[in-house]
């Protein structure tokens, strides 16, 4: 088999694993057309999400406020373009703009007052949840269903498309994306030869503010509104879309990152449907959340050690055959 | 060398700006010796899990399940209670602390799965036993156990804890090791240190800690329904940064650092309500004044990049 | 960056925190011709359509009843104690609570602070016990959250719907155990009604509900329903639009709680088919009664408070104009009224004409009050 072919299966494994499990488990509920397109429709979100975070997570710079810069700028975005009287366009311009403004915020508190990522995403959280509550009233947004065209199918794909293709060239074929990568494999090295580290932190919040921008255009479309939020709970968007990055990351030897972020996603989202699909008690299915992620990752980081211990085993009974011989 | 004494007392200074503000704006109410007492219990239960958690922070990890393994212990704690005792309760949920650290410590070390994601997993397990033991209805603590919810009970534990994690952390390998590995793994590994059996240990004393905690939570709290120890995870951990712990780990890692910032939260909310402040402006000053106490206390070295 | 430039930021910062903190502070004065009452009221949030509206009346009537209301908001029980703790501190003569707890009584007892709560009766006996037995404790109301599920489930049933999803928020809010375990016990009396799926969302419900009712509408194509225990933070808005993505619309049949803005047009489409709300003059009523308590001027006589209200319930498009204009868009109860079943301010008036007064409320009663 060709490494490319056996790339591409290796990748594949997971996601078709879980298809069939579910789809033996829930006796044929999991797994249909309409149900596997619900599933395509619902991970666009977590999707862009997870390649907004996928920068900086590789950087080594944790960023809790996913959630709430999609809360908050859906709430500026929507209500100036509801306000404006712009449309789709309008939403997603206004939805980007206040997206890549919170996050270059964040990229300020964090970069030049040295404050260690976590702290300031937990402190920007805190503030951004506070402005969904004072901004416009704080009655959030409610927008009109001519506007939400980009919820439906094939426009939240075609979103989702061009997204990644832009993201697969601003992460391969550039010089922030290299330089991405050099930062993140060793930062003390990277900048030692040239790199600069301020340089390539704001284009990565940059980018990070454009995808959270469009996820917030999909996340308003989908819910019709966004509510004004507190107590921290936009954090929960952010750990579903990093449990997608971190498989990602797992799956990085046999295809790219940005397609592992996809595979990664989608097969969370498969999980959660399928426990569904099962009629599992909404209690336990936190609980098969859990185990689910904690299986596959550990399998998946500790794949080569058992083969190399199958080998190794494999090769000492192959020397103690030949030394009775 | 006076720097880094003057950067020692930031976070200290930090929570005295705090309380003389808080005190100034709200005519002296914060100040009045019930109002102290209430601070001291409001912070028991995070001082306590922060002073148990100098281990996990001083060597670069983190744990983000303490918030299900609160409700877990609390769980443990109430039905132990009612049904066997006080002793065998407490018994009962330092095993659970353990063998729960012996888990995410383990899992992440030997089995290579970023501690973050272990951490974040065994959250969805414990939260997700919790609400399948506690949807039906409130299980509620016996009233013979309200002497546990005095501050001087408390005030007991959490010195001897102090003294014990304190006495482990700067006299005995384990503090050293502990630092040591938070300053540089590899070295430390290479310099002979089982590396992977401390980062374990780590994880343990923390367990022990919230497995206490989490008793005194539920005796303070009545009992235990699906919430129990929500968010406690994050209450920690921004503790903890707000004394002053360096997140990566290492040789500035201070057991005061849990007691501080957890006072420093607390005296923070406890402003907030006798102040009467709109509860929906509450979290973002609070946010504001997270970001400002840790920009002015924490310790950065020249050149240093901050992760 | 430089020292300079870092002292000044850390100035500045500073700066930041304390005037952000000094913006806070409310000073109330004494207007009312009453002695001032100082109330605490622990809610859940103040974002939702129910606690904003709690908040909206509590400012409506707090200067005009002499009481100075202090809202705080917490989730666990935790928290709850240590904000009762901090209220009494900050010198509330009594406390509005949504889960009191025998420790939270045993706190009050200590200080000499009045307990409340609202939302639902007292369930544990445990609890009760240790309330019976304290002088500080008044009472309850609540609006019969439990019987409001069942409403949801009987709508349902009578339009038709025999395979029902329910959806619900994290187990652990006692308004919404009670609406859900309504709706789960009406359903078992049908024999041919059926739960097929059931879902409890978390902090981020309404993203969660978007998606799970999209999956449950692929999966369980013969589902024709949907019971949810709460409508508001952009539930609603949010199973609706899932349901149109997957042009369900019209289809599959939602019966909630919480009424708010644009449910005409989901009524109207019919994809909305029952609604309940208007519940918030609750808490009202109870801070009138604990100020008439603390201040002498209504002695219960060792019997309990137990307000009883009801939700307004609108099925199909019958109500809605009416709610939103007396319910929404006005409040209830006007000064007037409620200071004519005030012994603070009537000392003529009774308990029980301020419990017929509340008890009778509904969408009627109110149009009947302040016809337009």
């Amino acid at each position: 088999m060709s490494k490319k072919l056996s790339n591409i299966v290796k990748c594949l494994i997971l996601p078709i694993a879980v298809y069939v499990i579910f789809f033996v488990f829930s006796k044929g509920r999991f797994g249909s057309l309409p149900g596997m397109l619900a599933i395509g429709r619902q991970f666009v979100l977590y999707c862009l999400v997870g390649w907004a975070l996928m920068h900086n997570q590789l950087m080594g710079v944790w960023d809790f406020t996913p959630g709430a810069v999609v809360a908050l700028a859906g709430i500026i975005g929507g209500n100036i373009a509801l306000s404006t009287n712009t449309g789709v366009a309008g939403l997603v311009v206004f939805c980007i703009l206040s997206a890549v403004t919170l996050c270059l915020l964040t990229f300020f508190v964090f970069h030049f007052l040295k404050i260690p990522s976590m702290i300031c995403g937990l402190g920007m959280v805190l503030i951004y949840e506070m402005l969904t509550t004072q901004l416009f009233g704080g009655t959030g947004v409610k927008l009109t269903k001519d506007i939400t065209l980009l919820a439906k199918s094939p426009y939240c794909y075609v979103v989702l498309a061009v997204a990644g293709i832009i993201l697969y060239i601003l992460f391969n074929f550039t010089k922030n994306g290299a330089n991405t990568r050099s930062l993140g494999y060793g930062q003390d090295i990277a900048m030692s030869i040239g790199v600069s580290l301020t340089k390539t932190r704001l284009k990565n919040f940059i980018i990070e503010g454009i995808f959270l921008g469009l996820a917030a255009v999909i996340s308003s479309s989908q819910r019709g509104s966004i509510a004004p939020t507190l107590n921290m709970s936009t954090l929960s968007l952010g750990f579903d879309a990093i449990m997608g990055v971190f498989i990602g990351l797992n799956l990085v030897n046999n295809c790219n990152l940005v397609v592992g972020i996809v595979i990664g996603t989608f097969t969370m989202k498969m999980v959660s449907a399928g426990l569904i699909a099962m009629g599992l008690d909404s209690n336990l299915q936190s609980v098969a959340q859990g185990l689910f992620l904690l299986v596959f990752i550990g399998i998946s980081s500790n794949k080569d050690a058992v083969s190399k211990y199958f080998a190794d085993k494999k090769k000492s009974a192959e020397i103690l055959a030949k030394i009775k011989a | 060398m006076k720097t880094e004494k003057v950067r020692n007392f930031l976070p200290l200074a930090g929570l005295l700006i705090v309380f003389i503000a808080f005190a100034v704006l709200s005519g002296g109410r914060n100040l009045t010796s019930s109002n102290l007492q209430s601070i001291f219990n409001q912070s028991f239960f995070i001082m306590l899990a922060g002073i148990c958690a100098t281990f996990v922070y001083a060597h670069g990890g983190i744990d983000l399940s303490i918030g299900g393994l609160e409700g877990i212990c609390m769980l443990i704690a109430v039905v132990s209670m009612r049904n066997i005792g006080f002793v065998p309760a407490l018994i009962l949920v330092i095993l659970t602390g353990i063998v729960s650290g012996i888990l995410i410590g383990g899992i992440s070390v030997y089995g290579n799965i970023p501690v973050f994601i272990t951490g974040l997993s065994l959250q969805y397990i414990y939260r997700g036993i919790l609400k399948v033991a506690t949807s039906k209805a409130l299980i509620t603590v016996p009233n013979q156990y309200t002497w546990l919810d005095s501050w001087g009970v408390k005030a007991v534990v959490l010195v001897a804890a102090a003294a014990v994690v304190g006495y482990l952390f700067k006299y005995t390998k384990i503090g050293r090791y502990e630092k040591a590995i938070g300053g540089n793994a590899t070295a430390t590994t290479l310099c002979g240190v089982n590396a992977k059996k401390y980062s374990v240990l780590a994880y343990v004393i923390l367990g022990i800690g919230v497995g206490i905690a989490g008793l005194f939570a539920m005796v303070r709290a009545g009992g235990v329904n699906p919430q129990a120890g929500a968010a406690y995870e994050m209450d920690v951990l921004i503790a903890v940064v707000l004394g002053g712990m360096p997140l990566t780990g290492g040789a500035a890692a201070r057991v005061r650092c849990g007691i501080i910032g957890a006072l420093l939260i607390v005296v923070i909310e406890n402003g907030f309500v006798l102040l009467g402040a709109d509860p929906n402006l509450v979290d973002g000053i609070k946010g504001i004044i997270f970001i400002a106490t840790v920009f002015v206390t924490i310790a950065r070295r020249k050149g240093q990049v901050v992760n | 960056m430089s020292k300079k430039m870092k002292k000044l930021m850390a100035v500045l910062l500073c700066f930041a925190m304390l005037f952000s903190v000094t913006s806070v502070a409310q000073a109330k004065e004494d207007t009312a011709d009453v002695k001032q009452v100082s109330i605490g009221f622990i809610g859940w949030g103040y974002t939702d359509t129910l606690g904003a509206a709690y908040k909206e009346y509590f400012d409506y009537i707090a200067e005009e009843f002499g009481m100075n209301v202090t809202l705080v908001a917490g989730t666990t029980q935790e928290e709850h104690i240590s904000l009762a703790e901090d209220l009494i501190e900050a010198g509330v003569d009594g406390i509005l609570a949504y889960q009191v707890t025998s420790p939270m009584m045993k706190l009050c007892d200590e200080a000499g602070v009045y307990l409340m709560q609202f939302g639902s009766p007292i369930t544990d006996e445990d609890i009760q016990a240790n309330l019976d037995g304290s002088d500080y404790w008044l009472g309850t109301s609540s609006v019969d959250d439990y019987k409001s599920g069942q409403n949801m489930v009987e709508a349902l049933y009578e339009d038709g719907c025999r395979n029902m999803v329910v959806l619900g928020v994290a187990a652990g809010n006692p308004c919404h155990d009670l609406r859900w375990n309504g709706i789960m016990d009406k359903a078992a009396e049908y024999d041919d009604m059926t739960v097929i799926g059931e879902y409890r969302g978390g902090t981020a419900a309404a993203q969660e509900y978007s998606d799970q009712v999209q999956n449950f509408v692929a999966m369980y194509p013969e589902m024709d329903s949907i019971a949810m225990t709460g409508a508001s933070s952009g539930n609603l808005d949010a199973v609706l639009s899932a349901l149109d993505t997957v042009g369900m619309t019209g289809t599959v049949k939602l019966a909630t709680l919480d009424v708010q803005e644009g449910t005409d047009t989901y009524l109207e489409e019919g994809s909305l088919l029952f609604i309940g709300g208007g519940q918030h003059p609750e808490v009202i009523f109870l801070a009138i009664l604990m100020a008439d308590i603390i201040r002498g001027s209504l002695d219960m006589g060792g019997e309990e408070v137990s307000l009883v209200g009801q939700f307004i319930n609108i099925v199909g498009t019958d109500g809605y104009e009416e709610f939103k204009k007396y319910i929404m868009d006005d409040f209830p109860y006007y000064i007037e009224e409620l200071k004519a079943v005030s012994t603070s301010f009537n000392p003529d008036t009774s308990y029980q004409e301020l419990y017929d007064l509340w008890n009778s409320y509904s969408l009627d009663d109110v149009e009947t009050r302040h016809a337009k």
